[in-house]
């Protein structure tokens, strides 16, 4: 059964895109979170949105469930005063005929495969242990026997996440969290358009997953390769998280894993994509404020967050440049043939000559006088310069391997783009943006390291002469000493 | 949230990783220098420069940069010289070894260019290191005689100007003077006791401060506390399962009503599990308890004797200080900066003359601050004694917080005397700030100004000998006190004051026709300080 699941061509995973497609047909910016909930059902997880009232919230959960093919559905509203019955059906009066404590459980939540529970955390002690063992465990203890529920997903909604224990149960079941906004000042336009477009149709039968697609899947998600990369992320953001004192369960951080294979698996890969971690976010951290700064480290340990350019290696290009100027403007005593002191004009002296003259007026010209210097600037050597030369080759064949490495990103990037049905297409973009632009770094550093590379090419050469010259210094001259 | 260093180029600038461990000033060296590659070059001189640090050389099978050659001629005049040992636990000091060491072998291809052959070349290049540090050796030893240890140990060691003052006639001077120093122990023993920064290991009797002895006792504290009282009627707050008939929902007594059903009703309620509105069922409570505490009690401790702190230095230079008083003063000053250096202190002189004729040095140890040492210790002893000038000076520093822990050292012949006014000054910043005030006495005898000023006088009694001509030998006379003990009504003591009276009241009462013993008439009597009986 695994085979369609895995190729990437499949017609499993061009069905799923259409059937996404069709989902979020007329909502408005709500693509990830149809898309993160139909992800949570396919890998049998629980998604809670957190938002105001009337962000098409229950609306989200109405069309999920047409994504399942002979889906039971089941809503509800909980509110202070929901008895179980609302929940889990009446008692039947014929089997307590007979002597046995059941409910009717036909048609209530024991017996959805895909239910809505608004305002989730109104529920009370009555309800709360049933409804938490359904949740976790499929089963619903009814009488003397434990039935099977054939449950997929349940989503729950919340306005506002209460800080008790209570709360802190519930809370935990859910491996989504996903928060719900407003429309965007953009989408407005968008929204009041959409209000007055046609009914929303559900998708064809052929569309729809039946129990086999979600076996297939759920077959292919245990061949997922995790490669070390990946692992090696999770294990610095679950010691970021522990810094943080943010608690994260064992438990969550196995079905996020999950999670991630199932997402994998469904777009038809082989193993889990570095990308695939920007999925972490709504996993691990409970409310929006968290989540973001979770994306926000994640995407620094990514180096997404913003272009940069590689520290070290920019030191490195500095360093040369920096060397190229001292080298520049560096002065030696000028002699003669003999060894003594030559003086020649110089354009300094000259300069501050007439800088002088200018403020304290000049009435004799001494500035047009002829400035001397006994200095002149260094001249340099084919080996010197052939040192430096090499140096920076080896600086450009590094700089030409870290462009490699971030075209090669680029390139995991574009082809995760291309396929991808669960990221969000707006964050992938952003992240392109930014690798675009460190690739700009990249090659600004690269343009000056050739740069200095032509300067230090073009410092003042030494003429063959002079170098013969300089080979035998003149010997200091002796003489008596003095009495 | 703490920043890692991102996934992507990660393991590229690992590579680099060596940079972060160089300190900024050895980065343009080691990243632009000509010998080897960048990467062995980087570790090697991060193990160079720890080893440095450490006191020892790498062994030249560890070297990974540059050619073995050139290792093994560096790793011979590492030993020859010692360098290790004058680098050990000194970081900056071992950077400049390495940043020269840079600088030279960079020449290399320069050399080369210049018709050097390889092996010349790189010999020059050593050898110009060598005779670098050689000359930079001999500084040190003797920067390190004369102050103990190096100027900042090593740090910013401006070794473009030291070599300059250290070859001035001036520092032959303080040589000479460092040497003295030798001579004159005690006077490091009393400087270094100067300052109040911090406690030293000895007790101080004369001050005693409370210290707070912890006591256990009982004490009685409220405590808040929320209960559940049950069945206390309340606001509604949900649905849940008991067995109040009263707050069942109407839901359930439907049951009664069905002959089946009665029964479920019945054992719904025995087990409890009737759904029933649920109140709130809960209050708080204040309740008072005895518990033990700690309770805090004053008791009156000696304090430890303070020790530290910035210094403060007068220097008499009047002419009567001229010959061996001169140099004993100049030993004052530069045993003063000497400790102020070992030990990480502030130190400020003031050389006073005449009125008028402060200087005022911040004297630290570096190449300014040794180029004014240099001048001060230079220069000959003329003019008068205003004591007054430098003590208003020191008084405003003291006023500064940056000077608040320093005690003051007075270095003169005692031939002053300060101002009443001033006098009350200095006594009030001792008694506000503690303020301690040692004289060092280049004299034969204390002056009633001096007594005044000072809190504790130590004389130097052999001052004659380490004039320029060695005349004379120790005081001839046989003790310093003679001031005090001969004439003890002189001093502005403060029994003094109050055994006296001032001179109109002495007139006035002579007008009154008062004799010795009779009461003055309550106009005529003093205000302050006492209402002793001012003529008992």
């Amino acid at each position: 059964m695994s085979a369609p699941a895995v190729a990437a061509d499949s017609p499993f995973v061009s069905r799923l895109a259409e059937l996404l497609a069709t989902l979020e047909h007329g909502l408005v910016e709500r693509r990830h979170v149809v898309r993160l909930a139909l992800l949570a059902a396919l890998a049998g997880e629980h998604t809670l949105l957190i938002g105001p009232p009337g962000t098409a919230k229950s609306e989200l959960a109405r069309r999920l469930h047409r994504a399942f093919r002979d889906a039971r559905y089941f809503e509800r509203l909980l509110t202070r005063f929901s008895v179980p019955e609302e929940l889990f059906g009446p008692l039947s009066i014929r089997a307590l005929e007979e002597d046995r404590y059941e409910r009717h459980t036909d048609g209530f939540l024991p017996d959805a495969t895909i239910a809505f529970i608004d305002e989730v955390f109104k529920a009370n002690s009555a309800i709360l242990n049933a409804l938490l063992t359904l949740l976790n465990e499929r089963e619903f203890d009814n009488g003397a026997g434990r039935q099977l529920c054939p449950l997929v997903s349940v989503i729950g909604a919340t306005n506002e996440v209460p800080d008790d224990e209570v709360g802190e149960a519930f809370f935990d079941r859910f491996l989504l969290r996903v928060p719900v906004g407003r429309v965007s000042a953009d989408g407005f336009a968008a929204l009041l358009e959409a209000g007055c477009a046609d009914e929303w149709t559900p998708p064809e039968e052929a569309l729809t997953l039946g129990d086999e697609d979600l076996g297939a899947v759920s077959l292919a998600a245990h061949e997922i390769v995790l490669p070390q990369r990946v692992v090696g992320v999770l294990a610095d953001l679950r010691a970021q998280m522990v810094e943080q004192g943010t608690y994260v369960s064992d438990r969550r951080w196995v079905k996020t894993v999950w999670l991630l294979r199932v997402a994998a698996a469904a777009e038809g890969r082989a193993e889990v994509g570095l990308w695939d971690l920007l999925l972490l976010p709504a996993c691990v951290a409970p409310d929006a404020e968290r989540q973001a700064e979770v994306a926000d480290w994640l995407h620094a340990r990514l180096g997404v967050r913003e272009a940069f350019a590689p520290p070290r290696l920019t030191r490195v290009v500095q360093a040369f440049q920096a060397q190229l100027e001292t080298e520049q403007n560096a002065n030696d005593l000028d002699y003669d043939e003999s060894g003594r002191l030559r003086f020649s004009p110089s354009e300094a002296g000259t300069e501050k000559a007439e800088e002088l003259a200018g403020e304290i007026g000049d009435a004799k010209g001494g500035a047009g006088a002829l400035r001397m210097s006994y200095s002149r600037r260094r001249r340099y050597g084919p080996a010197h310069i052939a040192a430096r030369t090499a140096q920076i080759d080896d600086l450009l064949a590094r700089i030409a391997a870290y462009a490699e490495e971030l075209a090669a990103e680029r390139a995991s990037l574009a082809a995760t783009r291309a396929r991808t049905l669960w990221l969000d297409e707006a964050l992938l973009a952003r992240v392109d943006a930014h690798l675009a632009a460190t690739a700009a770094l990249i090659a600004e550093l690269a343009e000056r390291a050739r740069d200095a590379r032509r300067g230090f090419e073009n410092l003042p050469r030494l003429s063959a002469d002079e170098a013969a010259r300089y080979a035998d210094v003149p010997e200091p001259v002796t003489h008596e000493p003095l009495v | 949230m703490s920043t890692q260093t991102p996934l992507l180029f990660q393991s590229r600038e690992a590579r680099l990783a060596a940079l972060d461990a160089l300190p900024r000033t050895l980065w343009l060296g080691a990243l632009t220098q000509a010998q080897g590659r960048l990467e062995p070059r980087l570790a090697a001189l991060v193990a160079l420069r720890s080893a440095l640090i450490g006191g020892r050389v790498p062994p030249a099978v560890d070297w990974c940069w540059p050619t073995p050659e050139l290792v093994a001629a560096l790793c011979e005049t590492f030993a020859e010289l010692d360098l290790p040992a004058y680098c050990t636990g000194r970081q900056e000091l071992s950077d400049v070894v390495v940043q020269s060491l840079l600088f030279h072998l960079d020449f290399i291809p320069d050399y080369r260019d210049r018709g050097a052959t390889d092996a010349r070349a790189a010999r020059m290049a050593i050898e110009a290191f060598g005779s670098d540090w050689q000359n930079r050796r001999g500084q040190m030893d003797e920067l390190m005689e004369v102050f103990g240890k190096l100027p900042d140990d090593g740090k910013n060691a401006r070794w473009d100007l030291l070599p300059g003052l250290l070859k001035s006639e001036g520092w032959r001077e303080v040589l000479r003077i460092r040497r003295l120093l030798e001579r004159l122990p005690e006077l490091a023993e009393c400087i270094r006791r100067l300052g109040r920064a911090r406690p030293s290991e000895e007790r101080d009797d004369a001050s005693r401060s409370q210290v707070e002895v912890m006591d256990s006792a009982i004490a009685r504290r409220t405590e808040q506390r929320t209960v559940r009282v049950p069945d206390m009627p309340g606001e509604t707050r949900g649905v849940h399962r008991a067995d109040r008939i009263a707050r069942m929902l109407p839901a359930e007594s439907v049951l009664l009503g069905h002959p089946a059903l009665r029964l479920v009703w019945h054992a719904r309620r025995a087990e409890r599990t009737l759904l029933c509105y649920e109140d709130d069922d809960r209050m708080t409570e204040v309740r008072h308890i005895d518990a033990p505490v700690l309770r805090p009690r004053p008791d009156p401790q000696p304090d430890r004797r303070l020790e530290m702190g910035p210094l403060l230095v007068c220097v008499d230079t009047s002419g009567s200080m001229q010959g061996g008083a001169g140099e004993v003063a100049k030993a004052v000053v530069l045993e003063a900066v000497r400790t102020a250096h070992t030990q990480g202190r502030a130190c400020h002189v003031f050389a006073f003359g005449g009125a008028g004729e402060v200087v005022d040095m911040q004297i630290g140890v570096d190449a300014d601050g040794i180029g004014r040492l240099i001048h001060f210790l230079g220069q000959g002893f003329k003019g008068g004694t205003d004591i007054c000038g430098p003590l208003e000076k020191s008084i405003a520093c003291l006023e500064q917080a940056a000077w608040q822990m320093a005690d003051l050292l007075i270095a003169s012949d005692g031939e002053f005397g300060a101002t009443p006014e001033l006098v009350a000054r200095l006594d009030d910043a001792k008694r506000a700030l503690g303020l301690r005030v040692q004289g060092v006495l280049i004299g034969d005898r204390e002056t009633i100004g001096f007594l005044e000023v000072a809190d504790h006088i130590h004389p130097v009694r052999d001052w004659r000998r380490y004039g320029d001509g060695a005349r004379g030998g120790d005081s001839p006379v046989h003790t310093h006190r003679l001031t005090a003990l001969y004439f003890p009504g002189a001093l502005r003591t403060a029994e003094n004051r109050d055994a006296t009276v001032s001179g109109e009241i002495a007139s006035a009462a002579v007008r009154a026709g008062l004799r010795r013993g009779q009461p003055l008439p309550a106009d005529l009597l003093p205000p302050e300080p006492s209402s002793d009986d001012p003529t008992s």
